[in-house]
């Protein structure tokens, strides 16, 4: 009986498994591969830039050049050959006159993922901005937004509306010379979002990014910038899906966030980049730098991501908390089947007097896959009173995939308290054996558990997100009970 | 580079380092010449960045090395050895159960040739440590357990660092317990005098089916000590091991423990305890490795760190495909007592076994306020109520030591240094 039920549930899977996997066919205008300094400067010439912000990049791609690839991380990555690749594509207006009017196509591409990017859709109450490849293709609901004074525009758009703002607070949470993806990031980034809340204000919707890698032989550099200046507060979601193909295709963004005192910042993301087939072969690399600044006094950040997509992925949320009584939690839940290989965690670096932080990190690896959590929580010679609680679980599904923690505690103050807990085991036969007593089938007791397994970080997403992840985390685990 | 001094060194005293030595031993020792003219990670090494003397000529020492130093732990009968810098001494008259084996390794390497190359190296761990020890030890410790015998009591081996001018002292010990064996093994780390020491020991372990060892490092030397110590062990199927690693006081202490259970059923447990003040420097590095299902580990090192002293803790716990019903439990506990202290926790779980059972929990803080509360509460004042949490907290680690004479006398010494007293080793003739 239940042999039967695997086997079909396995024949489903290989339908079932990607549903964002179409690729749209929109005139593209893509650069041709490889990076050189002319590259950069082309980049910069085609949205226009200011001389600074060239500079920026210039010293960025320089700084690169002298880096060498990280392989630190508990990963197997291909050598990528850095000039095999496209670094700036954007879908073609079809209308040259028609200025707002986006490509008819686009819009289909986007209803499909289910993202409300027509005004029409408006009663979905969240505001878009999708980026399609390289660059920002429409925000909704900026009118709106703008009567509060938020600013949520593509940061190409930022760049030339507010460049005094964006030019304060671009690389002042990541610099240049963070890591090499981050070097390569700011070399290269093409779009992204940019939000700024204004002293004081809520916003009132959550903001959303939809991230959509289509053309080939392209990599994605974007880089989002949030400021949530003094007792402000905003809830961000960001997603992202490519097509099927059988390429590696390379996603390098950056993400900085700057709370100032008393503001709030939620951030959170479900990622489902294409994995790959079941044969490991195709899928994006996501190698991503996100930190944030908790640079004003009792200022909070929270870190929740689901990831689900991805061959590789190289990701560590951090929280810089420099504020007194700032606070910084990271919920994780990371998915990997097949050949996908998941490297991530997060850093809590405590500066301030009687900081918080909290970490709740939920592995799941089934199939061959590689699933790894790292952390760093480093606790400053200053930061008296600090507080972390850190528990990591790794839930292991077959018997030829690996679950791995990789903790870094580093405390140099003595008022500081620091846990950590990690545990890692299988499935409990248990919970299986009642489940399947009360009727329930082994697939679907699976999925129940992990479900309870990942409930603590999934309830910390906003209600549409949850919902959508719920949904994501079963279509992951179809098949890889047994 | 200092490291160059070393192996020029060895090669312009090749015939001195070799005396003695096999063919296979010569030959292991140019690959591991070989290996450290090609380390790449120079940071393993920096240790031995100092520039030390050796001894490659085998001067005996001016003075008695049984005069210098004798262990009086109150109530301890042992099977006594003592590693002088870098040569090893027997006590003279001692019984031991028939087919049992002791003796200077540097004697074992020509009396029993084949059951020396039998077991060396076997389950080396391949880091600079072991190439410079492979290259450079000329004596030690070699213990050879038959099947099913059983010490009347622990063997005891001291190291003792005793010069007058930098001194270099490496040794390595080879113990093999065979199949249904019995024994324990204290180690007792020591260092006299003021000069600058380093020391690399090397302890290759086998534990045979079913057999039981226990092993005990004691450190209690001084801040211009760097120890450098290894212990290598392999466990057969349904062996128990217990080892217990305590630095009270050294300058640079670098402990690393390296476990592989290679059989189902084997059992490790593996703890320490540091207590850190000054400068002093501590690390233990454990690495556990589940190579074959049904084995269990149990892991737990406390670290109280004070003045600008800095811990740190590394320990994994690897479990092969195929190693189902393992259960490996790692704890970490560490209070920081002073402003400088530093303390860096690494606790690493890399599984690649669904059926297994693994945690780790580290957790760095200082003293419960509100048992120091409720004791003050109860008329106990401040320092004694710290000093009975601290001790207390300590003592979770002596738990287990299976020596009472031992455990007492940590117990007296470890009060003492909790209470900002003298605590240096008991009432040996060296701190007299």
């Amino acid at each position: 009986m239940k042999k039967t039920g695997q086997k079909k549930l396995l024949n489903d899977l290989s339908n079932s498994e990607y549903k964002y996997g179409f690729s749209t066919d929109v005139d593209t205008d893509i650069f041709p591969m490889g990076l050189d300094e002319s590259v950069v400067r082309a980049i910069s010439a085609k949205k226009h830039e200011p001389q600074w912000l060239l500079d920026f990049r210039l010293k960025a791609y320089h700084k690169w050049l002298t880096m060498e690839h990280p392989a630190w991380a508990h990963l197997q990555i291909p050598e990528i050959d850095f000039q095999k690749i496209s670094y700036y594509a954007a879908p073609r207006k079809k209308q040259a006159g028609d200025g707002q009017q986006i490509d008819p196509e686009l819009v289909d591409t986007f209803n499909k993922l289910g993202i409300p990017l027509e005004e029409q859709k408006r009663l979905s109450g969240m505001a878009v901005d999708a980026v399609m490849d390289s660059t920002s293709v429409k925000t909704t609901y900026k009118e709106e937004l703008s009567k509060l004074g938020v600013i949520f525009c593509s940061i190409g758009e930022a760049v030339a509306e507010y460049p005094d703002l964006v030019q304060k607070y671009l690389g002042s949470v990541v610099s240049y010379a963070d890591n090499f993806y981050a070097a390569l990031n700011s070399a290269v980034f093409s779009d992204g979002s940019f939000v700024y809340i204004p002293k004081g204000v809520r916003c009132p919707m959550e903001l959303s990014t939809y991230f959509r890698i289509n053309a080939m032989g392209t990599g994605q550099f974007e880089r989002t910038l949030i400021v949530a200046d003094d007792d402000s507060y905003v809830s961000y979601l960001e997603g992202c899906t490519a097509p099927m193909r059988d390429e590696n295709q390379l996603h390098a963004a950056i993400v900085e966030i700057v709370v100032l005192d008393r503001a709030e910042v939620k951030y959170s993301t479900v990622q489902n980049w294409y994995p790959g087939d079941k044969d490991g072969k195709g899928g994006i690399y996501n190698f991503v730098t996100k930190r944030a600044l908790c640079q004003g006094e009792s200022s909070k950040v929270f870190w929740t991501q689901v990831e689900t997509g991805s061959a590789i992925t190289w990701k560590y949320p951090g929280c810089v908390l420099k504020g007194d009584n700032s606070v910084g939690e990271f919920y994780s839940v990371a998915f990997t089947n097949n050949y996908q290989q998941a490297d991530t965690g997060t850093k809590m670096i405590h500066l301030g007097k009687n900081t918080r932080s909290r970490i709740v990190s939920k592995g799941i690896s089934a199939g061959k896959s590689q699933n790894a959590y790292r952390g760093l929580v480093k606790v400053g010679k200053n930061a008296d009173g600090a507080r972390n609680f850190s528990q990591c679980d790794s839930l292991l599904i077959g018997k030829s995939c690996g679950a791995h923690t990789f903790p870094v505690i580093d405390v140099q103050n003595p008022t500081a308290v620091l846990e950590h807990e990690a545990s890692t085991s299988k499935i409990n036969e248990d919970q299986l054996f009642y489940c399947n007593q009360r009727g329930i089938s082994t697939e679907d007791a699976v999925g129940l558990i992990v479900g309870g397994f990942t409930k603590e970080v999934l309830n910390k997403l906003p209600m549409e997100f949850a919902v959508e992840a719920q949904k994501l985390l079963q279509i992951s685990l179809e098949g890889s009970v047994g | 580079m200092i490291l160059d001094a070393y192996i020029s060194l060895f090669r312009e005293h090749r015939a001195a380092f070799n005396a003695g030595a096999p063919e296979w031993l010569a030959r292991a020792r140019e690959a591991s010449l070989q290996a450290l003219a090609d380390s790449a990670d120079l940071s393993e090494l920096e240790a031995y960045a100092t520039d030390y003397g050796m001894n490659p000529n085998r001067l005996q020492p001016s003075e008695d090395p049984a005069k210098v130093f004798s262990c009086e732990i109150p109530g301890i009968t042992t099977y006594n050895y003592l590693v002088f810098n870098d040569s090893c001494y027997a006590q003279p008259k001692r019984q031991l159960p028939q087919g049992v084996v002791d003796c200077p390794l540097s004697e074992a390497i020509a009396k029993y040739p084949d059951l020396v190359a039998r077991y060396w190296g076997k389950n080396n761990t391949c880091n600079a440590n072991w190439h410079f020890n492979q290259v450079f030890a000329q004596d030690g410790l070699f213990v050879y357990l038959p099947k099913n015998t059983q010490l009347d009591r622990p063997i005891q081996l001291v190291n003792l660092m005793y010069d007058n001018q930098p001194r270099m002292a490496v040794s390595h010990n080879l113990i093999i317990v065979e199949d249904g064996a019995k024994a324990q093994v204290l180690v007792c780390d020591h260092a006299y005098g003021e000069t600058q020491y380093l020391s690399n020991r090397y302890t290759e372990v086998y534990v045979g089916a079913g057999a039981q060892y226990e092993h005990y490092k004691l450190e209690s030397t001084n801040d211009q000590m760097t120890n450098v110590s290894t212990v290598s062990l392999e466990l057969q199927a349904g062996a128990k091991v217990l080892t217990n690693s305590i630095t009270l006081h050294g300058g640079r202490t670098s402990n690393d423990v390296q476990v592989k259970l290679s059989g189902e059923g084997a059992h490790l447990s593996i703890n320490g305890l540091a207590l850190g003040a000054n400068r002093q420097c501590i690390s233990n590095h454990t690495d556990i490795w589940h190579k074959v299902a049904g084995a269990t580990s149990t892991e737990l090192f406390k670290y109280i760190l004070d003045g600008e002293s800095q811990g740190d803790f590394y320990g994994l716990i690897k479990v092969d495909p195929g190693a189902d019903r393992t259960m490996a439990l790692q704890t970490n506990r560490n209070l920081c007592l002073s402003a400088d202290a530093r303390m860096q926790s690494r606790p690493q779980l890399e599984i690649y076994a669904d059926d297994v059972q693994c945690n780790h929990g580290s957790a760095t803080g200082q003293l419960d306020e509100k048992a120091l509360f409720y004791m003050q509460s109860r008329g106990i004042s401040e320092s004694e109520a710290r000093f009975l949490l601290m001790s207390a907290f300590a003592y979770e680690v002596l738990d287990n030591i299976g020596i009472e004479a031992v455990k007492d006398r940590l117990r007296l010494m470890i009060e003492r240094r909790l209470r900002g007293e003298k605590y240096n080793c008991a009432t040996c003739s060296m701190c007299k």
